[in-house]
């Protein structure tokens, strides 16, 4: 949950840039110091709570959402207090043939690269202009995003569906002065599911833009003016420069955006689903949306399970990768 | 490794920072399109937010029709009065309820597990590390189904439930956060204080905490942001808790494809609902880009 959304991560980004330290003693002292002082229970009395609540909380529904996803299990079991029947892979089975899952993966796959994609390469942008900019528009722009980034998302999203509204929303009235007939002659962002997807899609970078663009703007800041000189006296174009000094140098940084968003993007509630209630079509939809749809608007808690299983191995694989991925390259040096 | 060159670069450019900065200024001289394109980018993104404002203050008629208007005129607060008409004080103490519960339990343990993981070495310690990083790549909304069953078995499809769900995964992120301010603390200090004949809780209650307040503030300002804005919980737990909405739940159940809208009072609900999450993450933003940028100096 947002847990992980409006996280600026300090002490995360900073062990995943510079590994050494997290392997770095505590500020304990020696163990033998340490011996004398505390008891050998204190620090697992301190961090047992903790761990109990997390593995309680996460851990186990971790593990009985795997059981369940193999069992029958639907309002009739929870009701009666029923344990559901073992039945294999048939939910998995269900949700490929009967329950659309293959096309919610192609969409949840699409919205995830375009707005992770969308997020990153604008983020980026602002991040250089603000660094080009004086110092006055530096911290105009910074200040905004802060603000946009603080909107809470149900409520922004609330405002964005007026925004969009074909009839009296401020973005027709701007693509029919342009003359631009998009998403169709009427304007209307909610003529079918593709369109709100897209629409939902537009929200998320909206929100998403602010942290990222903060965070490389800050990333920007370590990167040594002497080597962008070295470029230019070199000849390098904008381009080269970009791709010889700015990525190469940022790279730990957009590694961690890029698995950050990802996990939120690809996982996404708020805004899909408030669009789809806004516009009352139910069936184009991404794997967050869609696990609540089969789970608890069917009640058909064993395929939710599955689909939600689903999405905890895929975001998961991508995760474990990208994170292996990002301690290799920094911990190569 | 590509990553060889940006570290070893940056470390050696560290110590030259001063002069660099002094220098830099005069660098640009063609910063005036950059500065106009950075401030139409922020007018840009700005706008929602201006169009939430002055649609609060703004009658419905004049958010239902076009072109559109612009400007709140005539200034009118009749939004605001629909949505606390709705009940949306009600609903903001649910909110209260769940997001001050959740973070007064979450800070408890958190401060714990964070004094554990900075001070002590102990077996386990460093998978316990590798376990919170972990813990934050797992996919929440994944984890629906089996929290709702569990929570209908326990009868706890109520705000106690809702707690419950929330705390887990705020804490591993307030606790690296909290970890950070207790590493900060030296050592020293504290054991002075045992020296002294304090007893461990109060070397802690008189030393420690003192120092690591604004830091407990800052996670918990986190927390509450984070519990503050949760809506798929919130829906499924909250579903058949008679009338006990938290505000998301609450501003999102304004829209449905079949009544009316009243686009005044939702804009209104939403100013409302987003006021105290701005004020907080003012106060903290400060420290959270800090420590980002902190964090990248030192290496």
């Amino acid at each position: 949950m947002s847990a992980v959304e409006t996280t600026p991560t300090t002490s995360r980004r900073r062990s995943s840039v510079f590994p050494r330290g997290r392997g770095a003693p505590p500020a304990g002292g020696t163990p033998q110091r340490q011996r004398r002082l505390v008891p050998g229970w204190l620090p697992y009395s301190l961090s047992g709570p903790a761990l109990l609540a997390i593995g309680l909380i996460i851990g186990a529904p971790l593990v009985v959402n795997v059981l369940e996803s193999f069992q029958h299990y639907t309002s009739f079991n929870l009701i009666q207090g029923i344990p559901g029947a073992w039945t294999g892979f048939t939910n998995y089975v269900d949700l490929v043939t009967t329950g659309g899952l293959l096309a919610v993966l192609y969409q949840t796959l699409l919205f995830t690269i375009s707005t992770v994609g969308g997020t990153l390469i604008i983020g980026l942008a602002l991040a250089l202009l603000m660094r080009r900019a004086s110092r006055r528009a530096q911290v105009f722009l910074s200040v905004s995003l802060v603000v946009c980034w603080a909107i809470p998302q149900v409520a922004s999203t609330e405002v964005f569906i007026q925004l969009f509204d074909g009839a009296y929303g401020p973005i027709a009235w701007l693509l029919s002065g342009l003359h631009i007939n998009f998403p169709n002659a009427q304007h209307d962002w909610f003529a079918n599911g593709q369109v709100q997807l897209m629409m939902a899609a537009i929200m998320v970078i909206w929100g998403a833009v602010p942290f990222v663009a903060l965070a490389l703007f800050a990333g920007l800041l370590q990167i040594p003016e002497e080597l962008y000189e070295a470029a230019r006296v070199d000849g390098a174009s904008f381009l080269a420069q970009m791709r010889l000094v700015t990525v190469p140098l940022l790279l730990p940084i957009l590694m961690l955006l890029t698995v950050l968003s990802v996990i939120w993007d690809a996982g996404v509630f708020n805004q899909v689903y408030i669009v789809d209630r806004a516009g009352g079509i139910g069936n184009n939809t991404t794997l967050g949306v869609f696990i609540f749809q089969v789970g608890i608007g069917q009640a058909n808690y064993g395929e939710g399970a599955a689909a939600g299983v689903v999405a905890t191995v895929l975001i998961g694989i991508v995760c474990f990768f990208a994170v292996r991925q990002m301690v290799k390259s920094t911990g190569a040096t | 490794m590509s990553g060889a060159t940006p570290v070893s670069g940056s470390s050696t450019v560290v110590v030259t920072e001063a002069p660099r900065r002094a220098l830099r200024r005069g660098r640009h001289r063609h910063t005036a399109p950059f500065s106009a394109l950075a401030v139409i980018a922020a007018l840009l993104w700005l706008f929602p937010v201006y169009w939430m404002v002055s649609g609060s203050f703004k009658l419905n008629s004049d958010l239902i029709t076009s072109p559109p208007t612009w400007w709140p005129a005539p200034f009118s607060a009749v939004g605001y009065q629909e949505a606390f008409a709705g009940n949306f004080l009600e609903h903001l103490f649910d909110s209260l309820e769940v997001t001050c519960a959740t973070v007064a339990i979450a800070m408890v343990l958190s401060v714990g597990a964070a004094m554990a993981v900075a001070r002590y070495r102990f077996r386990g310690r460093a998978s316990l590390l590798v376990m919170l990083i972990g813990v934050q790549m797992i996919p929440f909304g994944g984890l629906l189904i089996p929290m709702y069953v569990y929570l209908n078995q326990f009868n706890l499809l109520s705000i106690p439930g809702l707690v419950l769900v929330y705390i887990a995964p705020v804490l591993p992120f307030t606790i690296w956060m909290l970890r950070g301010f207790v590493v900060s603390v030296p050592k020293e200090v504290e054991e002075a204080a045992l020296t002294d004949g304090c007893s461990r809780v109060k070397a802690f209650m008189t030393v420690v905490f003192p120092l690591i307040a604004p830091g407990l503030v800052a996670t918990a300002i986190f927390g509450f942001i984070s519990a503050w804005n949760e809506l798929v919980y919130a829906t499924t737990i909250l579903a058949s808790n008679g009338n006990n909405w938290t505000l998301p739940v609450w501003l999102e159940e304004f829209i449905t494809p079949t009544a009316q809208v009243q686009w005044n009072a939702i804009f209104a609900g939403s100013v409302l609902y987003t006021l105290p999450v701005l004020i907080f993450f003012l106060i903290i933003q400060r420290r959270m880009m800090a420590g980002l940028t902190a964090g990248a100096v030192k290496g």
